[in-house]
């Protein structure tokens, strides 16, 4: 019986090129918006403009969950068709 | 008729309505134990997203939301950045734990890990872990609905009144209905909420201030602005640190997909399609927060020094000059919030103790239909015991909530390696579990034992990450015929068709 392997295996075999991309690909925008979301970028943000009235550290926050909604969208056409 | 009948009267119709809808929706799935835990797997994209959704958002929306938002201003905002990032992983775990389900006959977060592990000890530590964890969570809900009967009857109801007539329905249609009761009336408990939420939020900033942009700048001008710096204000009302706001998002988001009672909707899901894309459209469901911390934000002015902070909806709703039927209809929307948790809640912490905990201690597993039994039986016992807790017992509940949220991030590495790492051993994992809740727990305990005074659950984890790794290394592999499935469950579905 052969051993498992000691290496992380995100991918099994008869994975394609363009399935790999889409899921690395969301994973790197939800690390990305996982560090815009926390110190010390977080801190940055100011609390003027007001964006459809609401402070913009507040808006930044919401902006981000609106580019997760897009990635998750993207990952899911392209792995539907 | 006196306004608050007519309130109460309208909450009173939502229960009945709550209460049939939840007592029919059983009768379309088996008898069995996946029908009753899992709902046969063929629950469609809308009941998924609604129960997902209206899970996540417990009576603490309607009331610690504007709670926060009121007393602690910008702070309140981690809860949005948290769940922003928090569900993303259950598209990459889900279909991988759904496809498992349906070939092994898992029902349960544990019985999966336990299979993959091959170690019935991990079994019943996550069971005890999930117990521990949903009894506070539940306790806080029936204190929620307590409290919000009491409100629209002007105190003519006792909360114990209150959280009675609204967990004893809940238990009927979990008991009759199982997940399938659930579904149907998070439904219904979900569109109400989103409805009320959204009405509410939008309404009261401009009756109050003429706007949204107009409350905010009036908060900022007045000697109440620090509210608006972020990351806000602690519980003491001085500036919240950013070790602490980050930190919370952080555990937080990483405990968020891989709560026991979310998880294990993954094998209720009709198919994989289903369950992705209801993780695609759960930002949507996420929004809701944003009228919610509206209305907190709408009493920072308009009504100063009310205490405690988690009362400012209700206290606001007395003080305007509302339609009995408009009040009635928001008590009604918060009674939603409550249940909407507290029904998955239930069901799950009565499923898992049986599954995870009872069945695992037996010599022989008892049949399927005297599980569904004893699960029956155990939701009662469990909302006996969080009934007890929420009208008459002096324990910090909310410390034991606040503990659990680090306890519960401890599942995620296991369920990370279980996917992704072969090497990975039962022996690992269960020390790496074992070691990051005793090490969240002393932090808890004792914080000013911290390094950096971070969540205690983030210390939880770089323990268990250190042993989980180090104890797999020490010890021998599992057998590779029980670690292939896990690593093949993530081959695209059209590959498996193709070969199919």
């Amino acid at each position: 019986m052969p051993r498992p392997s000691s290496r992380l295996v995100f991918f099994p075999e008869g994975t394609t090129k363009a399935h790999r991309r889409g899921r690395v690909g969301m994973a790197l925008v939800l690390g990305v918006t996982a560090l815009m979301l926390v110190w010390p970028v977080q801190a940055w943000i100011p609390l003027r403009p007001l964006v459809l009235g609401l402070p913009a550290s507040f808006a930044w926050v919401i902006g981000w969950l609106f580019v997760i909604f897009g990635a998750l969208i993207a990952l899911y056409r392209s792995e539907d068709h | 008729m006196e306004s608050w009948l007519i309130a109460l009267l309208v909450a009173g119709l939502y229960l009945l309505i709550t209460l049939w809808a939840g007592w029919r929706s059983g009768r379309g799935v088996s008898a069995s134990i996946s029908g009753y835990v899992a709902g046969d797997r063929a629950m469609s994209t809308l009941l998924l997203y609604f129960v997902l959704g209206a899970s996540v958002f417990s009576s603490f929306a309607f009331l610690g939301g504007p709670g926060w938002a009121y007393s602690r201003g910008m702070a309140a905002v981690y809860i949005v950045a948290y769940g922003t990032i928090g569900m993303v992983p259950l598209y990459f775990f889900g279909p991988r734990a759904r496809r498992l389900g349906a070939r092994f006959g898992f029902v349960t977060q544990a019985e999966l890990l336990a299979h993959r592990f091959n170690s019935p000890a991990l079994s019943v530590v996550l069971a005890v872990l999930s117990v521990i964890a949903f009894v506070p969570y539940l306790t806080l809900q029936m204190k929620g609905a307590g409290y919000i009967v009491a409100t629209i009857s002007e105190g003519r109801i006792p909360e114990w009144t209150g959280a009675l007539v609204t967990y004893g329905v809940v238990m009927l249609y979990v008991i009759r209905s199982g997940v399938m009761g659930i579904g149907w009336t998070n439904t219904l408990q979900g569109a109400f909420m989103l409805v009320i939420a959204w009405g509410l939020g939008l309404y009261l900033p401009y009756t109050l201030y003429g706007g949204v942009g107009a409350m905010f700048e009036q908060i900022a001008a007045s000697d109440q602005a620090a509210l608006l710096t972020m990351p806000g204000l602690d519980g003491n009302g001085d500036p919240w640190t950013w070790w602490g706001y980050t930190s919370v998002i952080l555990i937080s988001a990483t405990g968020f997909s891989v709560w026991p009672h979310y998880f294990m909707k993954s094998y209720a899901a009709r198919s994989e399609r289903s369950l992705r894309l209801t993780v695609v459209l759960y930002p949507t469901f996420q929004l809701f927060l944003v009228p919610i911390l509206l209305i907190g934000f709408a009493g920072v002015l308009a009504f100063p020094g009310v205490e405690p902070a988690d009362t400012i909806l209700p206290f606001i709703l007395t003080q305007l000059d509302l339609s009995p039927l408009l009040v009635g209809l928001v008590c009604a929307g918060t009674l939603a919030a409550s249940m909407s948790s507290g029904d998955a809640i239930l069901h799950a912490a009565a499923s898992i103790g049986i599954r995870d905990g009872v069945r695992r201690v037996l010599r022989r597993p008892p049949s399927d239909a005297t599980q569904r039994r004893w699960i029956q039986g155990l939701v009662v016992v469990i909302s006996i015991v969080s009934y007890y807790f929420a009208v008459a017992s002096e324990v910090s509940i909310v410390a034991l909530l606040l503990g659990s949220y680090g306890g519960v991030a401890q599942i995620f590495p296991l369920i990370f390696v279980a996917f992704y790492w072969p090497r990975a051993t039962g022996p690992g994992a269960l020390a790496g579990l074992v070691g990051g809740l005793v090490v969240s727990t002393i932090f808890l305990i004792e914080p000013a034992w911290r390094p950096v005074p971070i969540h205690e659950g983030l210390y939880g984890l770089a323990a268990n990450l250190f042993l989980l790794i180090t104890v797999s290394l020490a010890t021998p592999p599992e057998a590779a015929d029980r670690v292939q499935p896990y690593i093949d469950a993530g081959r695209p579905l059209q590959a498996q068709q193709a070969e199919a």
